[in-house]
């Protein structure tokens, strides 16, 4: 074959190639995109739960099921249903959760959780002094907003119960920070301390669940130890507050300690 | 035009409007010549009119009408530097479409990446063509080099063109290298940082110079700026100019060079030379095998956009958080690996700069006329020495290489990587079976298959370092839990005595969506 005509044939077969892979691939277009934004919005629902579990999990839960006072659930039905409509939000729950994350709450939403003054919830967007980039708080907004399904029921999660891993170690751990982190001045323990000036604590696991109703013992501890004076046991004097100075696994620790006081 | 002897007049009604037309659109070329062309015959006017087309056009005047046989042959060239152009010229089209979505900031750069992918129609694979093309210009780029030095086409009138295209290959790695930055994920950010901190090594100016290329102590708004501006203004116009001056020589002054056996011809029989410098004409076939080529080359990229190639996108650049596996850009490993041997300094700087020092030096460290490898053994040789240094370093680049990490981690990360799938990743979320399963308790049978596989394989890497010593008296579980609707989170919880007689814990959790299992391209299941 003369050369001519072999790049003759060749030009027209490769461009048909082209042409036709090109066709083939404008017909896959519409779910090709759909498929990289699915990815897109699960990369951000994952990247939502860890940065949930870093930063926000203390105060509204490890599963957005809210703590005590602190903060409110996440996961329930009137979070999506009619949280808008107290307070005359405007726009879309997106917006009013991403709002809330970047710039944080001077005063509550709910009278429940009443702002006095005191910063209920701080900023956590960079631009307001907080630690989390743009991109983080829309990823925790497309993570709080995934409640939505279990919240109104139409999607049930498989619980697991979890063998008590460790509770030994953390219970010693926390036993060793009682009594070095000042609890031990004030509180008495049978056979470990003695303090007068706050409640005893001999039997703590068995009394803090029915100091308040509606608290679990381990959501009471937990509550007590970041917002001191939410409940006051009759006849002492308000708190002078220590959560403040530990770290959440030592708090993990002293609440492990102290739910062995049974 | 004027004195051009009037071919037209021999045409009368639509032919002559045809041939007008014809010699209008094709710089000269008639109907006739056309027709001459198509069907392979010899020019059907005087002069020449395939070789007045190279005085008329701008496109064809910067080609040379005929080229010698010998300079054509494959495996003299190899194409590279034709194929070095070509990518150049894809970049540049893939690039202006980028350019309509990209926004380099810190905080929107990320995001117009995935907007490019997933509302862009075809942006994904325009994306994909742009790095592939940029990586296979590197290698054409280097190996036309490569080619350039082992057919010692450096010598003589090529001095100056040699250096060109040293500092074009310098150029080509710097377009590479900034580009690397701009989609600003992991990759990218990571990548960058340690490639910029090897310009910290320079004795004196280090610091300064890492600053001006960060724009800050770590790359920020002012860095990826800094990056985009090189990689869209400033790097390409260089290249133009010198690709101007370097394409001007070989068109102009001294062409493609021939191979050394002929233009050395010793002993050669004349009708043997006489064949090898035989003129080929740039029209038509030359400029067929051109247009063939590119054809064939798109074709390729397009192939492997659309099956085969995702360019990579990790998660969003987190200057907070140094990826476990941090490495420079696959054509800068053999300087991280430089930096691996010892001191910044001489290994870093001292031999990058005497590597480069050494291939500007090429044509004066050898500049005798005779071209023959068996003339210039000194030279070959240590530039082949070079190559397999490169090679080397490359290898010694990678973290696989002298970089020893902790058993648990290298555990987990086998299982659950911080990027790409890892073994959880790659099955189906079905099989992710919500459930506490330990090491030596829990039967790999027992479970779904692939989860079976994985969790089988977790328990052999963990026995592997425990029979090592390296994790005694050993406890592993992994536990998956239900966390949200398609979103499960996964444990892996390594305990072993350290050697302090303290149980040592490694953790790692992380959240699987459906989606971005390996189910993520069947329809979402209805809740």
């Amino acid at each position: 074959m003369k050369r001519g005509n072999l790049y003759l044939i060749l030009a027209i077969g490769v461009t048909l190639a082209i042409g036709g892979l090109l066709s083939w691939a404008a017909a896959q277009q519409e779910a090709r995109l759909a498929y990289w934004e699915r990815i897109y919005q699960a990369q951000a629902i994952e990247n939502g739960a860890k940065l949930f579990e870093a930063n926000c999990r203390a105060c509204h839960g490890v599963r957005g099921e809210g703590v005590g006072e602190l903060g409110p659930a996440l996961n329930d039905a009137s979070f999506f249903t009619t949280r808008l409509k107290e307070i005359a939000w405007p726009a879309t729950l997106a917006d009013y959760v991403e709002s809330t994350i970047a710039q944080g709450r001077v005063t509550a939403t709910r009278p429940l959780y009443a702002g006095d003054g005191r910063v209920v919830m701080a900023a956590w967007a960079q631009e307001y002094g907080g630690p989390l980039r743009p991109d983080e708080i829309s990823d925790l907004a497309a993570f709080v907003l995934n409640w939505e399904a279990t919240a109104l029921g139409e999607a049930q999660l498989q619980e697991l119960a979890l063998p008590d891993l460790d509770r030994e170690g953390n219970v010693s751990a926390g036993k060793d920070l009682f009594l070095s982190a000042g609890c031990a001045k004030c509180h008495t323990v049978a056979g470990l301390s003695e303090g007068a000036t706050a409640p005893e604590l001999t039997h703590i696991a068995t009394v803090a669940g029915t100091r308040r109703p509606g608290y679990t013992a381990e959501d009471y501890l937990r509550e007590s130890f970041l917002i001191p004076n939410a409940y006051v046991v009759e006849g002492y004097a308000p708190n002078q507050g220590c959560g403040g100075v530990l770290s959440e696994s030592q708090l993990d620790d002293l609440i492990a300690f102290l739910m062995s006081l049974k | 035009m004027s004195n051009a002897p009037d071919h037209s007049a021999k045409y009368t009604g639509w032919l002559a409007v045809a041939d007008r037309v014809a010699r209008a659109l094709f710089a000269g070329l008639g109907v006739a010549e056309l027709a001459a062309i198509w069907r392979g015959d010899p020019p059907a006017e005087r002069p020449n009119p395939r070789y007045r087309v190279h005085v008329q056009s701008l496109l064809f005047h910067i080609r040379p009408r005929t080229y010698p046989a010998a300079s054509l042959r494959f495996t003299h060239t190899f194409r590279l530097g034709f194929l070095t152009v070509l990518f150049f010229i894809i970049e540049v089209v893939t690039g202006m479409m980028l350019m309509v979505y990209y926004v380099p900031s810190p905080d929107a750069a990320y995001e117009s990446i995935w907007r490019i992918m997933s509302a862009v129609p075809f942006g994904e694979y325009v994306r994909d063509i742009h790095r592939l093309a940029a990586e296979a210009m590197v290698v054409t780029c280097a190996l036309h080099m490569v080619r350039v030095f082992w057919t010692g086409s450096y010598k003589q009138q090529r001095v100056f063109t040699w250096i060109t295209g040293v500092l074009l290959l310098i150029l080509t790695l710097g377009l590479a290298f900034s580009g690397y930055l701009l989609p600003w994920d992991q990759l990218a950010y990571w990548a960058v940082t340690i490639g910029t901190s090897i310009a910290g090594a320079v004795p004196a100016i280090g610091p300064q110079l890492t600053i001006l290329l960060r724009g800050a102590p770590d790359i920020g708004l002012d860095g990826l700026l800094r990056f985009y501006l090189l990689h869209i203004l400033l790097l390409p116009t260089l290249v133009l100019i010198l690709l101007s001056v370097h394409y001007y020589r070989v068109a102009r002054i001294h062409g493609i060079s021939l191979p050394a056996w002929v233009e050395e011809r010793r002993g050669l029989p004349r009708q043997v030379y006489e064949q090898a410098m035989r003129k080929i004409d740039f029209l038509p076939g030359l400029l067929a095998h051109e247009v063939i080529w590119t054809l064939v080359v798109l074709l390729i990229l397009l192939v492997a956009a659309v099956f085969w190639y995702d360019a990579p996108l990790e998660h969003h650049a987190n200057p907070l958080r140094t990826p476990l596996e941090s490495q420079a850009p696959w054509f800068f490993l053999w300087v991280q690996g430089l930096l691996k041997l010892g001191d910044k300094v001489v290994w870093g700087v001292l031999v990058t700069s005497s590597i480069l020092a050494f291939l500007f030096g090429v044509p004066y460290l050898d500049p005798g006329p005779r071209r023959m490898i068996r003339s210039r053994l000194a030279i070959v040789a240590v530039g082949a020495l070079l190559i397999v240094a490169i090679f080397v370093l490359t290898y010694i680049g990678t973290p696989r290489y002298g970089l020893p990490w902790q058993p648990a981690v290298h555990i987990g990360q086998e299982l659950l990587p911080e990027e790409g799938k890892g073994l959880l990743r790659a099955m189906p979320f079905e099989q992710l079976q919500v459930g506490y399963y330990e090491v030596g308790v829990t039967e790999a049978a027992a479970l779904p298959p692939e989860l079976g596989r994985a969790f089988a394989e977790y328990a052999r890497l963990v026995r592997e370092a425990e029979a090592q010593g390296q994790l005694p008296a050993v406890r592993a579980s992994m536990t998956i839990q239900d966390h949200q609707v398609n979103l499960r989170r996964v444990t892996l919880r390594i305990q072993w005595l350290g050697e302090d007689g303290q149980r040592n814990t490694y953790e790692q959790v992380a959240y699987i969506h459906r989606d971005r299992s390996a189910q993520a391209e069947s329809p979402l299941e209805t809740r």
